[in-house]
């Protein structure tokens, strides 16, 4: 029984060491350009130079690693990207691209041109939809769920934006408390009665009050997702 | 250049967030018209509580399947409206507080009040009113076959049929 017993706890602890030996295989060396440093060059104008995390130790917006942030529009496939598939592998790997402030029609008072990109996309190990959870980064209230949107309300105030899971199997409903780390939905490729990229947009507003004057606006979230990621892959979401 | 290093400067230097004063001066309830609203008691339960000014578009008051989730320093009202989902929020909180003379900086804040945005299939629009934050969000189930999601006229009219329907100082 005893020599029973020491052969499990070996091969348990063999078993850990490869599991841990195939992620890093898996998921490679992560890499991440600078924030700000839009790719490609001409998608727009980020906000180089500034690495301020603006959203601290709020946990990476998806359950589980390998998750690629780069753009849908201009990457392989997408609508000013170079043709192909939209699951081309090569939007499914390291590096990583801000894509905060890319070109879009939105007013954004913090991007360099006024306009830009709400916030970033992530895709999530693979091209296939309703399979990879997207998480609560951090305790609040759901207060509202669209066609294709979930509003997260943080304890902090801050309001996270989750667009284009899967509707039917989301897990929450309108003013449901959510703890960190709390699935939240599938990520998928709704966009309302059109199709995107499988991809989830995340984004993250603040108001700041500027000289006494309030303004609700959209937050650079890359460096905080930088930040969170590595955690994730840690071990220590 | 320079106007980023200032704002990044300026975003070390601010204070942690907090709670908006509520301008009441400018609040200016008509009660009669309040009245004859009649608004749904739902709506009026689910407001009670909150210490600003609620705002909600005229038309949509006794609409089924209002959903609204509230604190004492926020509420966001769900309406679902054929085809489409309307929000309405208000917010007294602040996360970051921040000083700046950076005149670009200070005129891109203000020039974005009260401006509509369309992209993502979605029409919204920020703007403050008694001091306090509030927005629209115009959410179309089928968002490129929806002209209420292409253009700003839709929500234009919800955002001009906004009343005070509820709030306490």
């Amino acid at each position: 029984m005893k020599r029973y017993l020491i052969m499990v706890v070996i091969l348990s602890l063999f078993t850990g060491c490869i599991k841990k030996r195939e992620s890093k295989t898996l998921y490679g060396k992560f890499t991440y350009t600078p924030a700000g440093v839009l790719y490609p060059p001409y998608s727009g104008k980020g906000r180089v130079g500034d690495n301020y995390i603006y959203a601290p130790n709020i946990r990476f917006p998806l359950e589980r690693p390998p998750a690629y942030i780069n753009s849908q529009v201009y990457g392989v496939g997408g609508m000013y990207g170079e043709r192909g598939s939209l699951c081309d592998p090569r939007n499914f790997r390291y590096p990583w691209h801000d894509n905060y402030c890319e070109k879009r029609s939105w007013n954004m008072p913090l991007c360099p041109t006024g306009k830009g990109h709400q916030g970033v996309d992530i895709r999530p190990a693979t091209c296939e939809k309703r399979r990879y959870y997207a998480v609560a980064v951090e305790n609040g209230v759901i207060t509202y769920i669209g066609s294709y949107s979930v509003y997260l309300r943080g304890d902090s105030g801050r309001i996270y934006r989750y667009l284009h899971l899967d509707s039917p199997t989301l897990r929450v409903r309108i003013g449901q408390r959510v703890k960190r780390g709390q699935r939240v939905g599938l990520v998928s490729d709704n966009m309302g009665g059109t199709k995107t990229s499988i991809h989830l947009h995340f984004d993250a507003q603040e108001t700041l009050l500027i000289n006494g004057y309030p303004q609700k606006v959209f937050i650079p979230i890359y460096t905080s997702l930088v930040d969170a990621y590595k955690r994730l892959l840690r071990g220590k979401p | 250049m320079p106007f980023i290093l200032i704002f990044i400067l300026s975003l070390y230097l601010s204070a942690d967030g907090g709670v908006l004063k509520v301008d009441w001066s400018k609040v200016k309830i008509n009660s009669k018209m309040q009245k004859s609203l009649k608004i749904a008691k739902q709506i009026q339960k689910s407001v009670n509580g909150v210490t600003l000014p609620v705002l909600l578009p005229r038309y949509y008051l006794n609409r089924k399947g209002i959903q609204i989730v509230s604190s004492p320093n926020f509420y966001t009202a769900t309406i679902p409206i054929d085809g489409a989902k309307l929000m309405v929020a208000g917010d007294r909180t602040y996360q970051r507080e921040i000083k700046t003379e950076d005149k670009r900086l200070l005129k891109s804040i203000k020039s974005l009040s009260n401006k509509f945005n369309i992209d993502n299939g979605m029409v919204a629009i920020y703007f403050t009113r008694y001091g306090i934050n509030y927005s629209l969000n115009l959410e179309c189930n089928n968002p490129k076959g929806d002209k209420r999601c292409q253009s700003r006229d839709f929500l234009e009219r919800v955002y001009r049929s906004l009343i005070i329907v509820g709030g306490r100082r």
